[in-house]
């Protein structure tokens, strides 16, 4: 492969400033529960490649599913991106990086593939037992499972080679309460970049899912308005995500001075306590990555340090317009995409605070457990949570469901007033979406956190 | 592709499908050329039955039978049980999908277009970034099944796309709009006066306090909050016994202003197709009139497990509507909108998607909610929230349904005037 995609690339000498092919080929394995039995199971392959060049400042990009068609979509992307320079008459610019040769593969804990189909149906028959049969008002489970192996070969025109070997693993674990016209959900999310083994023992925690499915059939809405809130770590972790991960992202600021300029590195944006960093190197997680799809080194980017905005995640062309270093952030769900600025494991340093800290003194509070789902637009976030607890008089009370919380993200930083000690990673099944690229594998890695005037949607 | 199926064992029944795409697409982004996307696409997916056990394999690699075959048949006897077959061949709708006027259109005139709207917007205001994009596309489908169907069709695509973003200071105002067909849609005027108009009424930030208003829900906002009643006229949702609308057919749940059609067979409609995913013709199905349910969303699996026959709503996924149409009402928008004392119209929302459909509780941040007072928008609101429950707001707190509806590809609704909506905000 590496002979191909080499003398395919010398085609583009002379004709485009840069050029790069990424070649994949995934086995795919996606198991699905829902109600009392197995409700599909599929193998997939998914195998591509595409070209992406670059000429006076404008990118053409081919995707191909015939490897017999590349030097067909080498042309056709050099003569794009001729096309989209010709308009732009640019320098093309991207940061330099060191030329790598480099062939690497995880380091299992537990190879999926070293586990057959049976023991994987098996297992997850398990748990799907184990929800059906908790209680009566378990109406329905839900349980995916995806496996992703990928063998992704990347070269340039500048002499890097790269051979990757990736896991990609996510389960959602679910159980799905009904009682009269009441009908609520709670999952187990597990995820990793090494080993079958993530999904494993999970036993104890789905009868606390289904437990707390049951419960929430008699638990009130949350009632609309301003609350001091506190975040469980897979909340915190999906705050720290869509609040300020996305806005962190330097393809939306790089051409934007006005962004720029609300971005400017040096800017206090939080407290002290507050530390957010954004991370390839997080082992099992599911954003790790040794290489990003430009070939580029990953490496833990601090974006927040101690309240201060001091860095953002980087492609090599937006680095390279904005005067910074790459960061190994530049993905692509796959071959049918160019690579755009993304997170992995999003991370809040821990802070010194217990949960006992932040509670004792909340007189009328929420406590927003397990994460759903959430979105930005870059200033507004929104985020929702899988179930709460009200905070009264400093205790933990009444359970809630249906809770869903937004802020500012300027005045949500700001207002974060304590975080804990406690760091937990999060990884489930699904991803982020971005530029219709969905979903793209990331993770999370945090504590408690406290955050004062939340507003949560609801009931009157 | 028949070769393919008649490769399977005798007592197993195999259904093939296979799409052939390709896309030439031109995007702006920062009021700048960004890049040209040319994509080829391939994919083979093949189901079988084997034993009353259902299990699929897909590739994207080409010529690759015989790997689809050995891994379909690697792990059918895990599938799920299923009591149908694979459908005959029948009668199926005659829909008009493919414009040839899309396939002459060049990369330069794609180009042209783009520069277009983006210079319309930029010359309204340099400060907007604005991002615009033109997609051509053309895709052949062919799906075969051991029960005899064989069934194929083209469809071309023609999409394109006109937004921005303001940033003033810590304010960041962003807004687009989408037109999507597979004909050569050409009405770029309206989209640049829509986004232009959209920013100039969204530029002043107007203080607003927390209550229940009466909001105007924009039609691109309305599906999110009908998601409770699709979700709870699937199929499979019922077959689970997770439908709060379970045996509810014939009972009138809402408004009688409430009528909810689904159609897969609309004129070169981007979500149109002669036949569902297992082969069922599509049809025009009358889910809720005048507030009374009357039809669920059903796929071959569903149907059978219900006792009724499928509803042409099959995908790989389990029932799905084609393209959800909410029949409008008979006064304008405008009109509704001079009758509010104190309201909003929202046009973008965060998160509305989310949540849990079956109970009816809709919630979403407004990212881009204009204030209405004495009939007049006044500008724009900030960090709010607003939450209803669909099941209660489309039965008791219909204002009003707007004459005017506008398509997005996937559905075509008016807008809806809600009275009782609660609104968070600090």
């Amino acid at each position: 492969m590496k002979q191909l995609l080499r003398k395919a690339l010398g085609l583009a000498v002379g004709k485009v400033d840069y050029c790069e092919i990424r070649f994949e080929e995934s086995q795919i394995l996606n198991i699905r529960f829902q109600g009392k039995g197995l409700d599909r199971i599929n193998k997939d392959v998914l195998y591509g490649g595409n070209v992406r060049a670059l000429s006076q400042g404008g990118w053409g990009f081919c995707s191909f599913n015939d490897l017999a068609d590349l030097e067909w979509a080498l042309a056709a992307a050099c003569e794009q991106a001729r096309f989209a320079g010709s308009r732009k008459q640019e320098a093309s610019r991207l940061a330099p990086v060191p030329v790598v040769e480099d062939e690497v593969r995880p380091v299992y804990t537990l190879d999926p593939r070293a586990v057959s189909v049976d023991e994987k149906v098996r297992i997850l028959t398990h748990y799907n037992d184990l929800i059906i049969g908790y209680h009566e008002a378990i109406a329905a489970s839900h349980i995916t499972y995806i496996e992703k192996v990928t063998d992704l070969h990347f070269a340039n025109s500048e002499g890097t080679y790269i051979r990757q070997e990736k896991l990609d693993i996510g389960a959602s674990l679910g159980a799905t309460a009904r009682r009269g016209g009441i009908t609520v959900q709670q999952f187990v999310g597990r995820g990793s970049s090494i080993g079958f083994d993530c999904i494993l023992g999970v036993d104890d925690d789905i009868r606390k899912a289904c437990q707390l499915a049951v419960e929430s059939l008699d638990a009130p809405q949350v009632q609309a308005g301003v609350y001091t809130t506190i975040c469980d770590p897979a909340m915190a972790g999906l705050f720290v995500h869509e609040a300020f991960g996305h806005l962190s992202e330097a393809d939306d600021i790089y051409k934007n001075p006005e962004l720029a300029k609300a971005m400017t590195l040096g800017r206090r944006l939080g407290g002290d306590i507050l530390t957010i960093y954004d991370t390839g190197e997080y082992a099992s997680g599911r954003g790790h990555l040794v290489y990003d799809d430009e070939g580029v080194a990953t490496e833990r980017t601090y974006l927040i340090k101690n309240g201060i905005l001091v860095g953002r995640l980087h492609s090599r062309e937006t680095a390279a317009v904005m005067g910074e270093k790459p960061t190994g952030s530049a993905r692509a769900i796959n071959y049918q995409f160019p690579p755009i600025c993304r997170m992995r494991s999003t991370c809040i340093a821990p802070g010194t605070s217990t949960f006992e800290d932040m509670i004792k003194d909340v007189k009328l509070g929420v406590y927003a457990v397990g994460a759903l789902g959430g979105e930005t637009n870059g200033e507004m976030f929104t985020f929702v949570a899988s179930h709460g607890y009200m905070i009264r008089d400093g205790k933990l009370a009444e359970l809630v469901r249906d809770v869903q919380l937004m802020g500012n993200v300027f005045t949500t930083l700001a207002n974060i007033d304590m975080v804990g000690n406690d760091p937990k990673p999060d990884d489930s099944a699904g991803g982020c979406g971005k530029g219709g690229q969905s979903p793209l594998a990331t993770g999370a890695v945090s504590p408690h956190i406290r955050i004062q005037n939340v507003i949560i949607g609801g009931a009157k | 592709m028949l070769q393919l199926l008649q490769r399977l064992p005798a007592d197993v029944q195999g259904e093939l499908f296979v799409s052939k795409s390709s896309a030439l697409s031109v995007s702006y982004a920062n009021s700048e050329f960004e890049d040209i996307k040319n994509t080829s696409s391939y994919s083979a997916t093949l189901r079988v039955i084997k034993d009353g056990r259902m299990a699929l394999a897909s590739s994207s690699k080409p010529q690759d039978d015989e790997s689809l075959v050995d891994n379909a048949l690697a792990i059918v006897r895990f599938g799920n049980e299923v009591n149908h077959g694979f459908p005959a061949a029948a009668p199926r709708s005659d829909v008009p999908l493919v414009d040839p006027r899309v396939r002459e259109v060049d990369l330069q005139t794609m180009v042209d277009i783009t520069e277009d709207l983006v210079a319309a917007v930029v010359n309204y205001d340099s400060r907007i970034k604005v991002m615009a994009g033109v997609t051509r596309e053309e895709q052949r489908v062919e799906l075969a099944n051991s029960s005899g169907f064989f069934g194929s069709y083209d469809k071309t695509g023609w999409h394109y796309y006109l937004g921005g973003q303001l940033v003033q200071g810590d304010d960041m105002l962003w807004l687009y709009e989408v037109v999507t067909g597979c004909d050569l849609r050409n009405n770029y005027g309206a989209l640049k006066a829509e986004v232009i108009d959209r920013f100039e009424r969204a530029k002043t930030i107007v203080p607003f306090k927390a209550g229940t208003y009466p909001v105007i829900f924009a039609p691109n906002q309305v599906g999110y909050l009908l998601e409770p009643f699709l979700a709870s006229l699937n199929g499979k949702a019922i077959m689970r016994d997770i439908s709060p609308w379970k045996g509810k057919r014939g009972q009138k749940l809402l408004d009688e202003r409430i009528t909810i059609v689904d159609d897969g067979t609309l004129p070169y409609c981007a979500s149109s197709v002669p036949f569902d995913r297992e082969g069922v013709p599509t049809r025009r199905n009358t889910l809720i009139e005048q507030g009374v349910v009357r039809q669920e969303i059903l796929d071959l699996e569903s149907g059978d497990a219900l006792g009724m026959d499928s509803t042409g709503n099959g995908t790989l996924t389990g029932p799905h509507p084609h393209h959800a149409i909410l029949n409008p009402g008979t006064e304008s928008v405008i009109a509704t909108l001079k009758h509010l004392e104190r309201g909003l119209i929202i046009y973008d929302t965060m998160g509305a998607w989310a949540g849990n459909p079956f109970s009816g509780n809709v919630s979403g941040t407004i990212s881009l909610g204009l204030l209405i007072e004495k009939g007049e928008v006044v500008g724009r609101i900030k960090d709010c929230m607003f939450s209803i429950n669909s099941f209660k707001h489309f039965r008791d707190h219909l204002i009003a349904l707007s004459c005017e509806t506008k398509e997005n590809g996937t559905s075509t609704y008016p807008y809806v005037t809600l009275d009782d909506v609660v609104i968070s905000t600090q």
